[in-house]
């Protein structure tokens, strides 16, 4: 793979409030971060070369990219969807770099939208994996939870000692939403609260399971040579890192459970790619996708 | 196969090549499905005994199964239980060798289910089961004795198999069987249990019959986990409605069932013929060796296993069973399975917990139902 680093830059971003927007469709979502995104970067919609949407759940026809772009009224354009579940939105972002890195495009844009309240499940609906039988129960606070069981087992916790450990995860990322005024929470947690919380999936209770939020991001991503042309402070991709498990890691003899390769192999590729040594030294901020606690742990 | 039921799960639809498929046996056999009354368990074991005198078949399985559904609070709600019986029929190797039969009939509206009707309609007991079927079953009894020239006093066992609780030892009497003869008629255990009644007393009279006893059939338990209360049954039972809206993303399809149906109805796994890795369900490409197309079909269905890891999800049911397990176990040889776990006590569940597979309906979708396997708590904790 070719490397990134300094190729690309961003030079707008966007950002919906999340939470449950009952009054904002996937359109208005879309265009709440795409219009800032483009206020940010001083571009306009004739500016925009390609456009890398993602959508995972597209209630209407499945049709996830097309809503977005018709919304947009973006026509005439490639127009590329993923559809990497937690990912997609890092995926887009990865695919847009790539487009312009090739120098295929100058001006792309890469926009991640996901409406989860017109569908009205709890916790995205069962039966998430790809057979309809044998997959039919399968939710994302019970998978998750696969791996906290697993985890306590391998590093001899007990059920309370883990708990507490996946508590005090989600007091420290409650405690960083106060800082984002778009988070879906808003709302300080200490551990005498979280533990006795209504149990969704063992271990996970009601606070370690992330809200369903409704929400869209945006950037708008140029050549590095050029960033300086839209603005005085874009911001350099140095490095990124792609990798893809399987949906399917229970059939794979000796699996742990508690560690999963394409984890290491993504963030060691985009260390790589960036020249980055020591992580504790050159990475002032980290931001962890954490659909459940247990993931990280 | 044949395959006897008077409630099976489709009205319409062969239930033998289901239950054919579902127990492993080969395409190319003979199967066929017999209903529409209770005596459908003695009609199929009938009619395979003359299938192998015959010499039509070799081998022929019986399987009798019913789940007797009556009216809430109803008599037959409450000595009705669910039993499945099944009885291999060959002309050799055997356990018990089949005499003579003697067959009556009797038509009468004793029992019966209109079109369309959920639960059964039956007469006056004192007209239909006193006047008419008592009586007919003693006649039976009667014919067949003096068919092949033999008195009560003769018969080891008398297996009989009747809706009322008292009716088989009234019969009995009335025909001069002493008390001890008559078979346990599995009342307190399983209740009545429909066509699978008879192969179940028989399959139970065999277990405590001493060599060269003489029987005489006029007409297994399961292990299952109590329900907690009596509107579950109800809802289990379809007949208080469960609230609509299961959350489901996939959606199923008739050929997709038909196409999976080694790995999904018959429990299949694919082993690698290069690395010998063996995934559930079955993998074209192996996933340690990148193999294509290089495997074979093992059958995973008698194995045992121990829980890996598992999660009890409170929500991922149907409102009426919202605990969903997901559970990943381990065999021997290493292979890891991904089931849902049934029969559960959920203060029981832990790591290294010893399970079995069974066969179980997942879910109705796409308006027909979805059996797949599940795993459950072992027999015993060595799950042997």
């Amino acid at each position: 793979m070719i490397s990134l680093k300094d190729k690309v830059a961003i030079v707008g971003m966007g950002c919906s409030k999340f939470g449950e927007r009952w009054d904002r469709g996937v359109a208005d979502l879309a265009i709440e971060s795409a219009y800032e995104a483009y206020e940010d970067a001083g571009v306009g919609p004739q500016d925009i070369e390609a456009i890398f949407i993602d959508q995972m759940y597209a209630p209407v026809g499945g049709l996830a990219a097309a809503q977005v772009a018709d919304a947009l009224k973006l026509s005439n354009i490639p127009l590329i969807r993923n559809e990497n579940f937690c990912t997609f939105g890092h995926i887009a972002l990865f695919e847009a770099c790539m487009a312009v890195a090739s120098g295929a495009f100058d001006v792309v844009m890469a926009l991640g939208v996901e409406k989860l309240k017109d569908t009205d499940y709890p916790d995205l609906g069962a039966g998430r994996g790809m057979n309809p039988v044998t997959e039919a129960r399968r939710t994302a606070p019970g998978s998750f939870a696969l791996i906290a069981t697993r985890y306590f087992e391998q590093y001899g916790l007990s059920y309370e000692e883990g708990k507490q450990t996946i508590g005090k995860i989600t007091v420290k990322n409650h405690h960083n939403g106060m800082f984002s005024p778009r988070a879906h929470f808003h709302k300080e947690l200490t551990l005498d609260q979280v533990m006795p919380a209504p149990i969704i999936a063992t271990p996970l209770g009601l606070f370690d399971c992330c809200g369903n939020s409704d929400g869209s991001a945006c950037a708008i991503i140029t050549r590095a040579d050029n960033a300086k042309a839209f603005r005085d402070d874009p911001i350099y991709v140095k490095g990124l890192g792609v990798a893809m498990d399987t949906m399917l890691p229970h059939q794979r003899p000796g699996f742990s459970w508690t560690s999963f390769d394409a984890l290491k192999t993504s963030s060691s590729k985009a260390y790589q790619m960036a020249g980055i040594k020591d992580t504790r030294k050159e990475i002032d901020l980290a931001e962890v996708h954490d659909v459940s606690r247990s993931r990280k742990c | 196969m044949l395959y006897a039921s008077t409630t099976a799960p489709y009205a319409e639809k062969s239930q033998a090549g289901f239950a054919t498929t579902a127990i492993d046996l080969k395409y190319t056999i003979h199967t066929a499905d017999f209903g529409s009354s209770a005596r459908a368990g003695t009609s199929a074991l009938k009619a395979a005994l003359d299938a192998v005198a015959s010499g039509s078949n070799a081998r022929v399985i019986v399987i009798a199964a019913d789940c007797p559904l009556g009216y809430p609070k109803s008599d037959l709600e409450q000595i009705a239980g669910d039993a499945g019986a099944a009885a291999l029929i060959a002309a050799d190797d055997l356990v018990a060798i089949y005499r003579e039969s003697f067959s009556l009939n009797n038509e009468i509206l004793d029992n019966w289910r209109n079109s369309g009707d959920k639960f059964p309609h039956s007469a006056e007991s004192r007209f239909a089961k006193d006047e008419v079927y008592n009586r007919a079953v003693s006649q039976a009894i009667k014919g067949l004795l003096s068919q092949v020239d033999l008195k009560p006093e003769q018969i080891s066992k008398l297996v009989l198999a009747t809706q009322g609780l008292r009716d088989s030892s009234k019969i009995a009497k009335h025909l001069g069987f002493a008390p001890e003869r008559l078979s346990d008629p599995l009342r307190l255990q399983v209740g009545y249990c429909g066509a699978a009644q008879p192969l179940l007393l028989l399959a139970n009279a065999l277990e405590t019959t001493a060599p060269g006893d003489l029987i005489l059939v006029a007409r297994n338990l399961a292990r299952g986990r109590p329900l907690e209360s009596y509107n579950r049954f109800l809802s289990f039972r379809d007949i208080l409605e469960a609230q609509p809206g299961e959350p489901f993303r996939t959606v199923p399809s008739t050929a997709g069932y038909w196409r999976d149906q080694e790995s999904l109805l018959r429990f299949h796994g694919s082993k690698c013929t290069k690395c010998g890795t063996i995934t559930t369900p079955m993998n074209r490409v192996c996933p340690t060796c990148h193999s294509k197309d290089e495997f074979e079909t093992v059958r995973l269905s008698d194995r045992k296993a121990r829980v890996f890891t598992y999660s009890i999800d409170n929500l991922a049911g149907r409102s009426d069973d919202p605990v969903v397990v997901q559970t990943v176990c381990e065999d021997d040889e290493k292979t890891r399975y991904y089931l849902l776990m049934t029969d559960f006590d959920k203060d029981k569940i832990s790591i290294g917990m010893p399970v079995e597979f069974t066969f179980r309906k997942v879910y109705v979708g796409g308006n027909y139902i979805n059996y797949y396997w599940k795993c459950r708590p072992a027999a015993n904790a060595e799950g042997e």
